[in-house]
């Protein structure tokens, strides 16, 4: 089989095998791949260190001590020092090295895998059926492992083989819900929505941020107007979905503060919180029996009336100083998120 | 345990191999001495009828040996051997005519009775049923028995000699006999194409001379796979890639249906990959394409 193949397989497994995208990782692999071959001189590894190539050369077969697990063991038991540094490393120099003399198992004349054991593994039985180097069906296996590796690392970055699944298949916003609670801390969340509004029964269509999400729901805002919505399938909601597409955006640090009012002009207060904030909390207002009601019902209800108190759950700033701009806070507690 | 070869009959290239069979060589010997028959089993090719020329050369002084092979006639291996043993192969009266088959047996079977003359018989394998059943009763009247064999099949005379196995040589010892027949045959080659061809070896001297001509005629490119120490992959691989169905059950218990999916895949592919591999590990086992 040639280096590069070796290279590739050694590349595709570390890649599935831990997961990985880092290019410094499957380098290491991809070197590791190419040690089984210091038994022959016609290896360039071979021709880098000579005098044991020429020694084992002179005194075994070609893929028989250095293409077996128990060599495999040896380059474990050597590399564990890895373990302390970078685990993956220690991963990579493994299953490079095991899958640098394994894929040789597929060619013609085997490898001597339970060595000191003589006899030659090979997969599948039949000489027939197994590879020749340079045949057409080792370009085959190459260019499959070059897609594998192609395929995983994009996985990788996009976060893994069964989240990737989750997104393309569960279209719904349980899998948004699932993304922003492994994310949200992070990266921004977004979800592209097709649905219906449950209380104007128009049809909905457009880009949201998500902001908070439950188990099935996300409260989020829309990108175009700015408007937040409870999206999902609970009775609260007012989009209902028929698709959701969920993707991770840039990067995100949410700022939190928490305030306790006391004896505050409404205005006074909101001079001082940024504008871009998201206000959640309780507020006890002087004379709230004469607040106007809020001004959108068609929206995530972000300023409710409920016991007496304000209670405020991602409100803007402006639309709470549009509301009660005039009012008095007796007292009262805030949540202040602010987006950097 | 690198035994250092001794000369003999440079001109064969044969010396070699059986020096490596010393010991096995001894333990046939001292059995035999003993009145105790032997079957020896060992792949084509690993030095069995070296073996056998060597005891026969061993025991000539002590008693009377015959070799016998089955070369498609059983009279006429039943004549071979009664020359061997000086048994007579005509009828004793004024018109002698040659002994039938069947009085050959009675024959024999008198002069053998009691271990009084070694039988050896190389690649007892071929032998039909009617000289095995021959053996046999050759082996209950006490006669002296060894059966060189490759592979043979697990009944009748086979079944009641002890047996031992002739091992593959190691690694040192086919590269040996590789060096020498490349010298014999006045070839130079270097250790990197020595440690090449001797993957088509295996532990097989008569595959390790044989590899050598090929590569003087040019004709060593292929991978020939002749030898037996192959230990079939297949079912470990399909074993292991049923394992990832694990994941499936995972999933299912974690109510992840993402998981559940990827492992259901997983375990289709491994189901298909099974199938394939299954078909492609009919070996033929003729020669050439």
């Amino acid at each position: 089989m040639m280096s590069v193949t070796h290279a590739s397989l050694a590349i595709a497994a570390t890649a599935i095998g831990i997961s990985t995208a880092d290019p410094y990782v499957l380098a290491t692999a991809a070197i590791a791949s190419q040690l089984p071959d210091i038994d022959t001189t016609e290896s360039s590894v071979g021709r880098i260190i000579w005098p044991l190539t020429n020694y084992l050369e002179q005194r075994f077969p070609h893929r028989s001590l250095t293409h077996s697990f128990m060599a495999t063991g040896l380059v474990a038991v050597l590399a564990a020092p890895l373990l302390w540094w970078q685990w993956p490393f220690f991963a990579a120099v493994v299953l490079g090295y095991f899958v640098g003399w394994f894929a040789d198992a597929f060619t013609k004349s085997g490898v001597e895998a339970f060595y000191p054991n003589p006899a030659r593994l090979v997969i599948p039985g039949n000489p027939r059926a197994r590879l020749d180097t340079r045949s057409p069906a080792e370009y085959w296996v190459l260019t499959t492992a070059v897609m594998l590796t192609v395929i995983s690392v994009n996985l990788t970055s996009a976060g893994g083989l069964s989240e990737s699944v989750a997104r393309t298949f569960f279209n719904d916003t349980g899998t948004a819900a699932d993304l922003f609670h492994k994310y949200g801390a992070e990266q921004r969340v977004f979800v592209t929505v097709e649905g219906i509004h449950t209380h104007t029964r128009q049809s909905v269509s457009g880009t949201y941020e998500v902001l908070e999400a439950s188990s099935y729901d996300v409260i989020a805002q829309d990108l175009a107007t700015g408007l937040i919505y409870k999206i999902g399938r609970g009775s609260d909601v007012q989009i209902r979905p028929n698709q959701v597409k969920a993707k991770l955006g840039g990067p995100v640090n949410v700022a939190v503060q928490t305030l306790h009012l006391q004896e505050i002009g409404v205005m006074e207060w909101l001079m001082t919180v940024p504008q871009n904030a998201y206000l959640s909390g309780s507020l006890v207002i002087d004379d709230l029996d004469e607040a106007p009601p809020p001004a959108s019902l068609e929206t995530y209800p972000t300023i409710r009336v409920s016991g007496g108190r304000l209670e405020l759950q991602n409100a803007h700033p402006q639309e709470l100083l549009a509301l009660l701009r005039e009012f008095w806070i007796l007292q009262g507690q805030v949540l202040v998120k602010v987006k950097a | 345990m690198e035994s250092q070869p001794r000369q003999r009959s440079p001109e064969r290239g044969t010396g070699v191999v059986l020096d490596f069979r010393d010991a096995e060589l001894g333990q046939i010997v001292s059995s035999l001495a003993k009145g105790q028959g032997l079957l020896v089993l060992g792949e084509s090719g690993s030095g069995k009828s070296e073996l056998a020329t060597a005891i026969a050369k061993h025991f000539e002084s002590q008693r009377k040996v015959a070799i016998a092979t089955y070369g498609g006639s059983a009279k006429e291996c039943l004549v071979t051997i009664a020359e061997a043993l000086d048994v007579p192969t005509f009828t004793a009266d004024d018109k002698p005519k040659p002994l039938t088959a069947e009085q050959l047996r009675k024959e024999l079977l008198y002069d053998l009775r009691g271990g009084r003359a070694l039988l050896i018989v190389d690649d007892a394998h071929r032998f039909p049923a009617s000289l095995r059943y021959w053996l046999e009763d050759v082996l209950k009247q006490g006669g002296l028995l060894l059966l060189l064999a490759d592979r043979p099949p697990a009944r009748d005379v086979f079944l009641k000699l002890p047996r031992m196995e002739l091992e593959p040589l190691t690694p040192d010892q086919i590269r040996t006999v590789m060096y020498q027949e490349a010298t014999n045959q006045g070839l130079a080659i270097n250790p990197s194409r020595f440690a090449d061809l001797q993957q088509r070896v295996g532990g097989n001297p008569a595959l390790a001379k044989r590899v050598i001509h090929e590569e003087l005629m040019g004709i060593g490119d292929e991978m020939s796979t002749d030898h037996r120490q192959y230990i079939d992959g297949t079912p470990f691989l399909i074993a292991s890639l049923s394992a990832i169905s694990i994941v499936r059950f995972i999933g299912i218990g974690m109510g992840d249906k993402a998981l559940y999916m990827v492992g259901g895949i997983a375990m289709i592919l491994a189901m298909t990959l099974r199938t394939l591999f299954y078909s492609l590990n009919r070996k033929s086992t003729r020669l050439g394409r």
